[in-house]
């Protein structure tokens, strides 16, 4: 299980990435897009009505784009 | 007058100063030979354009050129290579498509800016019904 960053520390980059969503349920994350679109669970499901594919950051991070 | 009311995917985002509202708007966007596939984006007022991560363009069937058509600059100064593009998208059944830039990084987010977006659409950030509303223009 990943540590959760105290506050004062930055937060892990490794948590900032994608996650693919079915029916509500988060079903892979990945660091970078292209990961996540080439899990197989992924690339099997794009184009289904019941799949979101959303930007993640962690909880608490400010977020400026 | 056509509207459409999309909620925000998630009422609020805790940070340090609080609670604030995430415009997010999940968007549906054209992929060949699949068909539409649900994107949450960003409505990001402050950006210029529609911005999407260059694997992106190889889900939509766009060929990125090795030279960068601009370049993107971050809120530290850093630069970052962006390549022409457009997306078809749909939201609540409304087509419309959207000039963009993919960027040369993965790790971008999903953002839609006002070029095009804003000429197509109001938009009105409803926070207090934890909302966006989109009146059609043209």
């Amino acid at each position: 299980m990943k540590e959760k960053p105290e506050i004062g520390q930055a937060p892990l980059a490794d948590d900032v990435g994608f996650a693919a969503v079915y029916k509500g349920k988060a079903i892979a994350t990945a660091p970078s897009f292209n990961r996540l679109i080439d899990k197989g669970e992924v690339k099997r499901l794009i184009g289904n009505k019941d799949l979101i594919i959303q930007h993640t950051v962690p909880e608490g991070m400010i977020v400026v784009y | 007058m056509s509207y459409i009311k999309v909620p925000y995917p998630e009422i609020q985002k805790p940070t340090i100063y609080g609670n604030v509202c995430y415009p997010g708007l999940v968007v549906e966007v054209w992929i060949p030979s699949k068909g539409y596939q649900s994107f949450e984006f960003i409505l990001d007022s402050g950006a210029d354009i529609t911005m999407a991560p260059r694997g992106m363009a190889k889900l939509v069937g766009v060929r990125l050129p090795r030279k960068a058509d601009t370049w993107i600059y971050g809120i530290k100064g850093q630069k970052m290579a962006g390549y022409k593009g457009e997306l078809k998208l749909r939201i609540n059944g409304e087509e419309f498509g959207v000039k963009c830039l993919f960027t040369k990084s993965d790790k971008t987010p999903f953002l839609i800016g006002r070029v095009d977006f804003f000429s197509l659409f109001n938009v009105h950030f409803d926070n207090r019904n934890a909302q966006i509303i989109l009146e059609r223009l043209n």
